[in-house]
C-alpha cells in the first residue's frame, strides 16, 4: 500500500507525538549514599509515601537501578535536575516503544 | 559528664548538634577544607548531562541545568560554611562542641554533605565494601583518610535525618 503524501499537518502532528514521547528518570547505585538520604530524597522529590520511597531504595541498592517516574520529557528533565542537586546519579531513558 | 552525641530540636525547628566527639568536629573543620573552590570535595556530579547520547537533551542540558545546579551548589555551600562559624565547645568544662543549624538550613547541609562524600567517593575509588566495613581505625594515606572523612560527614548526615520525619515536597 502507498503512502499518504506529506502535508504539513502531518509533519506537525508527528513532532508533537516526538515531545510527547515518555521518558524514564532512573536512578542509579551508588556506594556512598546512605538509604536513609536516598529514602528521604525520593519522598521529598516525588512526594511518595515512605514505604514507596524505600522499596525504590532497595531497589536501587539491589538491582543497580530503579525507574522512580515515567512521563513527558520536560518533568523527566526537572526531576533529574532534583536529583543531581542532591548528588544522585539520574539519567533519562525514553520509553522503547 | 557529657550525655553522648545527640540532636536538639529548638522550638523554631532549629537543631543543635551536641556533645559532638572531637574526631567528628575534625571532620567538620576539614569540610571547610574540602568546600574550598580546589578542594576535593567539589562534586564533579554536577557536571554531566542525564541523556545518553540525546544530542538535543545533552545541549539544553548543558545550557540550562548545569549553570542553575551549579549555583544550587554553591548557595548551599556558603550556608554551610557560614554555619560552621558557629561550631564551638559546649563549655570549658565538657570535651564535646556543639553545632546549630537553622531549619531552613537543614536541607543545605544534607545536599552539600552528600555532594561532599560523593566527591570524595569518586575521587579515590571509595567501595561499598569499605563503606559496609565502618570506621577505618589504620589511616596510612590520603585515601584512608577520605575513607575516614566519608565516614565521619555521613555520621553527621545521618543525624540531621530524623527517621520519623516526612519531607514536604520542595523543601
Amino acid at each position: 500500500m502507498a503512502k499518504a503524501p506529506r502535508t504539513g499537518t502531518q509533519v506537525l502532528e508527528e513532532t508533537r507525538t516526538d515531545l510527547a514521547k515518555p521518558w524514564k528518570v532512573i536512578v542509579h547505585d551508588d556506594p556512598i549514599n546512605l538509604m536513609v538520604y536516598v529514602t528521604r530524597v525520593f519522598m521529598q522529590i516525588f512526594g511518595y509515601p515512605r514505604p514507596k520511597a524505600e522499596t525504590h531504595m532497595l531497589e536501587v541498592h539491589r538491582n543497580g537501578r530503579s525507574i522512580l517516574w515515567t512521563g513527558g520529557r520536560e518533568q523527566a528533565e526537572v526531576y533529574a535536575m532534583k536529583l543531581r542537586a542532591a548528588h544522585l546519579l539520574a539519567t533519562l531513558e525514553p520509553v522503547e516503544e | 559528664m557529657g550525655r553522648g552525641p545527640r540532636v536538639e530540636r529548638r522550638k523554631d525547628g532549629g537543631l543543635v548538634l551536641r556533645d559532638l566527639p572531637p574526631a567528628i568536629g575534625l571532620a567538620l573543620r576539614e569540610l571547610r577544607e574540602l568546600l574550598r573552590p580546589d578542594g576535593e570535595g567539589r562534586p564533579a556530579r554536577l557536571a554531566g548531562s542525564p541523556y545518553a547520547g540525546d544530542e538535543e537533551g545533552d545541549g539544553h542540558w548543558r545550557r540550562h541545568a548545569e549553570p542553575e545546579l551549579r549555583h544550587l551548589f554553591e548557595s548551599a555551600r556558603t550556608t554551610v560554611l557560614r554555619d560552621l562559624e558557629g561550631l564551638a565547645p559546649e563549655s570549658i568544662f565538657r570535651g564535646g562542641l556543639r553545632l546549630p543549624i537553622p531549619a531552613k538550613h537543614v536541607a543545605a547541609w544534607l545536599s552539600t554533605l552528600a555532594g561532599v562524600r560523593v566527591a570524595l567517593g569518586d575521587r579515590h575509588g571509595i567501595t561499598a565494601f569499605e563503606m559496609d566495613a565502618g570506621f577505618p581505625t589504620d589511616i596510612k594515606d590520603a585515601r584512608d583518610r577520605a575513607v575516614l572523612l566519608v565516614h565521619l560527614l555521613g555520621w553527621v548526615q545521618g543525624l540531621l535525618i530524623d527517621p520519623e520525619e516526612e519531607p514536604g515536597p520542595g523543601e
